[in-house]
């Protein structure tokens, strides 16, 4: 118990009162790191020496066991707090050198101990460092043998000089904490395992220490071995789980710089190869719009063109052909393009086409009989060309139906070529009629929707042929015909008679017709048929009657 | 021992001893110099690659993510200029489905006009100019 007090004093008046060369305590804290740890690395070198250990072990373990180690304690105590501490091994000695022998007086403790350091003092450096590392040694030794009275013996004092110590510890091991990682390696060979045993707890104990030092009395000796306490144990466990901690944070660490890296080249790759691609699809792009331009010119000159050829074909030939030409390229399905437009803009050149056709018919239609059904099949072809004209199907299909219309054409008149030079004035008067028969069949097809005038006598007399169908065959010609014959018959001078006589009788005839018509409609069949068969046998009298008169008159 | 002390206060200072009070504590001053130096500059290099590792470490975070970045623009560049080649594409084939037809058209017309014209030359009154100049619109 005395040992307790006198070394909680000295250590305290240690505390208390640094007198250190080097001044404030920042500096000492700035320099500790290197310092301590090189004074304690240059202590442990020294060590090492054969001769100092040897002479340094001797005194200090020889020492250590003296049973008057109270002093010793002290001074261990007071010297293994200074080193640790913010103070160099050297300057603390010294300082605990000169504090000691300046309060040699002050400590209550054995003045043999006193003595005893005082004496030990050398002179020369080497019997100093020899000295500072009996010291040193002595402490450790010391603390050693304090920790294990301190658990061995279960006083009440105990606890708290334990706790006391291990505060004192504590702060030591708090200032040494920055030198835990640069400091020096705790696996020092040389070091005697109390020395390892300060060494360890200073760099081992953190704030969980604190924690740990109410459990390290309870706990028993570890399984460890004899030198490590269990206190000592736990920090060597805690600082081996430190270290295992650590490497595994650099290898986690490494680990994902390699990955970085892998991801790095990964997307490296990946965007070079979509590069790639990108220009490639760019350049296709670039190609098919060049091509696209290309195209939309090509049909628009494909237009005109096929324009400018449908002109002249309708120029050509006789043919209205329903040219309907291709739609826009938005719009597939646009209106088809109705022949009229073009047959009423082409109608001055219709009565050519029509002579024309009619030289054809002429030319191709020679004298064989096979012309007849040649011009047969034209007319066939002609009717085919009108129907499609009629009709206002799909776009597509019309022009292909012109085409083969117009294939048939072409082959006709190539096949009938040939027979081009062969008798044109003996195929005439067949032709004409044939003509005659072909014309009002197709004019009444077409004519219908014509409206243009005619200037050729050929299509007045074809129009005229229209409406004198309905006059029992006679043509406005034909009628002509019988008038000049009936003049030179029956005289010029009386031709104005007849003609009056025969005017009468045309509207007679006509206001019968008329009647006739009505009295169908309205009365009984019976009334109309006499009046009918009356007015019929009226109006032929009537005719007969004029003519005679005529012939008479003549 | 004042003296020692001092000798000693006076290393720690980082200075050569100007009392040389024994040899071989000032040849011991100078190694813990050296070895103060030495261990300063061991710090200093470690530091520095410590600071180059972590400056390494995030330079390829950064480059990993731009790269992402990077990466998905050119995907949806693909994409658009994918859509847009497509539709060209097909407009293309359009048109020259439709020049096609056209061309075929104007070649039939051709020949139609080209066979009016040899057939009906014994007959028709055509002036050398228009059928020259027939001919020449028709492109033969």
């Amino acid at each position: 118990m005395d040992k307790v007090f006198s070394v909680d004093e000295i250590s305290d008046q240690f505390w208390s009162s640094p007198q250190l060369p080097l001044g404030s305590p920042g500096e000492r804290s700035t320099m500790s790191r290197s310092e301590s740890e090189w004074a304690f690395q240059r202590f442990l070198r020294e060590q090492a020496s054969p001769k100092a250990k040897a002479a340094a072990s001797n005194s200090s373990w020889t020492r250590g066991r003296v049973e008057d180690n109270d002093a010793m304690e002290i001074k261990g105590e007071g010297q293994i707090q200074k080193p640790f501490s913010a103070n160099n091994v050297n300057i603390n000695v010294n300082n605990n050198n000169n504090n000691k022998s300046a309060r040699e007086s002050k400590i209550i403790a054995n003045p043999r101990a006193l003595s005893v350091a005082t004496e030990n003092i050398p002179v020369d450096s080497e019997e100093y460092q020899a000295f500072l590392k009996s010291r040193l040694n002595l402490a450790c030794a010391a603390v050693a043998l304090s920790r294990a009275s301190y658990v061995l013996s279960q006083e009440e004092a105990q606890p708290r000089s334990h706790g006391s110590s291990k505060e004192g510890l504590h702060e030591i091991s708090k200032s040494q904490d920055k030198n835990a990682g640069d400091g020096a390696a705790p696996g020092n060979h040389s070091v005697s395992a109390v020395q390892r045993k300060t060494g360890i707890p200073v760099r081992s104990t953190s704030g969980s220490s604190r924690e740990q030092s109410d459990d390290d009395e309870a706990e028993g000796e570890t399984a460890t071995t004899e030198n490590l306490d269990p206190a000592d144990a736990k920090r060597v466990r805690r600082m081996l789980s430190n270290r295992e901690s650590a490497r595994r944070s650099r290898r986690r660490k490494q680990a994902h710089l390699t990955e970085l890296e892998t991801q790095v080249s990964q997307l490296r790759a990946e965007n070079s190869s979509l590069l790639k691609q990108l220009s490639e699809i760019s350049q296709k792009f670039n190609e098919a719009a060049v091509d696209n331009r290309v195209l939309k010119a090509d049909v628009e000159t494909l237009r005109a063109k096929v324009k400018m050829a449908e002109e002249t074909v309708q120029r050509l030939t006789g043919l209205n052909p329903p040219f309907q030409t291709m739609s826009e390229m938005p719009s597939l399905g646009t209106p088809p393009f109705e022949g009229s437009p073009s047959d009423a803009s082409t109608g001055a050149a219709v009565p050519v086409r029509d002579d024309q056709r009619n030289h054809l018919y002429q030319a191709n239609s020679n004298s064989t009989v096979s012309s007849l059904q040649r011009v047969a099949s034209l007319e066939h072809l002609q009717k085919r060309i009108g129907v499609a004209h009629h009709r206002h199907g799909n776009l597509k299909k019309n022009p292909r139906r012109k085409e083969k219309a117009v294939a048939e054409t072409m082959e006709i008149s190539s096949s009938l070529r040939p027979r081009l030079p062969s008798l044109p004035f003996c195929a005439s008067p067949s032709t004409f009629f044939s003509n005659r028969i072909e014309t009002p069949a197709v004019y009444g097809i077409r004519r219908r929707r014509n409206s243009g005038s005619f200037s050729r006598s050929g299509e007045y007399r074809a129009r005229r042929g229209l409406a004198c169908n309905a006059l029992f065959g006679l043509g406005v010609p034909e009628l002509v015909v019988i008038a000049g014959v009936a003049a030179l018959v029956f005289g010029p001078k009386q031709l104005p008679e007849i003609g009056r006589s025969i005017g009468k009788t045309v509207k007679s005839f006509q206001q019968a017709a008329k009647e006739f018509e009505s009295e169908l409609k309205k009365e009984p069949e019976s009334i109309t048929e006499s009046s009918a068969q009356e007015s019929e046998a009226d109006s032929p009298d009537k005719k007969d009657e004029s003519v005679p008169s005529a012939k008479e008159s003549a | 021992m004042a003296s020692s002390s001092g000798t000693w206060s006076g290393s720690m200072t980082s200075s050569t001893p100007q009392n040389s009070g024994s040899s071989v504590e000032v040849l011991q001053a100078q190694m813990d110099e050296r070895k103060r130096k030495r261990m300063d500059s061991n710090r200093e290099s470690a530091r520095r690659s410590r600071m180059k590792r972590q400056k390494h470490l995030d330079d390829l975070v950064t480059l990993v993510g731009e790269l992402r970045k990077e990466n998905q623009q050119i995907v949806t560049d693909l994409d658009t200029i994918y859509q847009n080649y497509i539709r060209v594409a097909a407009e293309n084939s359009i048109l020259q489905a439709q020049a096609d037809e056209l061309t075929h058209w104007l070649q039939s017309l051709n020949e139609i006009i080209w066979f009016l014209l040899t057939n009906s030359s014994a007959t028709q009154t055509y002036s050398l100019s228009d059928v020259t100049s027939i001919l020449t619109s028709s492109e033969y």
